[in-house]
C-alpha cells in the first residue's frame, strides 16, 4: 500500500511539473513585457517621456542651425 | 477518485495562474490598464521621434542630406515633438475614475494625436531612411489613437 502511495504522489509532482514547465514562456512573456518600467508609476513614465522629449528638442534645434 | 482529485487540483492551480496573471502579484506581473497602454505608446513614439533626430543629424554627417534639407527635417521633428509633448501633459491629466474626464480626455488625445500625423506627413525629403523611420513614428501615432479609442473608465 505505502508503494502505491508513493507512486500516485510522484506521478502527481510529474504531472504539475509538467503543466509549470509548460506555463513558463508565458509568465516568461509577460514579466519581460514589464521589465522595463517594471514598478513606476504613470507620474515617473510620464517625466521619463518629458526628458526624452527635451533631449529630442535639443538635437532638432541643433539641425536647425546653421552650423554644420 | 485519484483521478478526480487530480483533475481539481489542476484546475485549482490553473486558475490561480489566470487570476495571477491578469492582477498585481507581488513580483510585479500586472495586465496594463487602457491608459497605461496609451502612455506605453506614446513612449514608443518619443522613442522613435528621438531616433528619427539622430539618424538626420548622422545622415548629414555623412553628407546624404544637405544643410537645408538638415534644416527641414530639424524644422519638422521639432513640431512633431512639441505636439507629442502636449499629447503627454494632455493624457496624464486623465483621471481613469472620473467618466467625464475620460470622455473628453479621449476626444482631447485624439485630436493632438492627429495633429502629430499632419505634421510628419509634410516630411518628405526623398531620404529612404528618414522617410522609413518617419513611417515607424506615424505607425506608433496610429496605434496610439486605436489605444485612446478603447480607453474606459475604470470603476473604484
Amino acid at each position: 500500500m505505502p508503494e502505491t502511495k508513493t507512486s500516485e504522489t510522484l506521478d502527481s509532482l510529474v504531472k504539475i511539473l509538467m503543466l509549470m514547465n509548460g506555463m513558463m514562456p508565458i509568465l516568461h512573456g509577460l514579466l519581460e513585457n514589464e521589465m522595463a518600467t517594471v514598478g513606476l508609476t504613470r507620474q515617473e513614465r510620464y517625466e521619463l517621456r518629458k526628458k526624452l522629449i527635451s533631449e529630442t528638442r535639443m538635437i532638432a534645434d541643433d539641425l536647425q542651425s546653421d552650423e554644420s | 477518485m485519484r483521478f478526480h482529485r487530480q483533475k481539481k487540483f489542476i484546475i485549482v492551480l490553473a486558475l490561480i495562474c489566470l487570476v495571477g496573471s491578469q492582477t498585481a502579484c507581488p513580483f510585479g506581473v500586472k495586465t496594463d490598464s487602457d491608459i497605461e497602454k496609451v502612455e506605453k505608446k506614446l513612449d514608443q513614439t518619443a522613442n522613435g521621434l528621438n531616433a528619427l533626430a539622430k539618424t538626420a543629424r548622422e545622415l548629414y554627417r555623412q553628407n546624404v542630406i544637405n544643410l537645408q534639407e538638415r534644416k527641414l527635417a530639424g524644422k519638422i521633428i521639432e513640431e512633431a515633438n512639441d505636439g507629442l509633448e502636449k499629447v503627454s501633459d494632455r493624457v496624464i491629466q486623465i483621471d481613469p475614475a472620473n467618466p467625464e474626464s475620460v470622455k473628453t480626455g479621449k476626444i482631447d488625445v485624439e485630436e493632438l494625436l492627429r495633429k502629430v500625423i499632419a505634421k510628419l506627413n509634410e516630411f518628405n525629403l526623398g531620404n529612404q531612411e528618414l522617410q522609413l523611420a518617419v513611417q515607424a513614428v506615424v505607425l506608433t501615432v496610429n496605434e496610439a489613437i486605436a489605444l485612446v479609442k478603447l480607453v474606459k473608465e475604470v470603476r473604484r
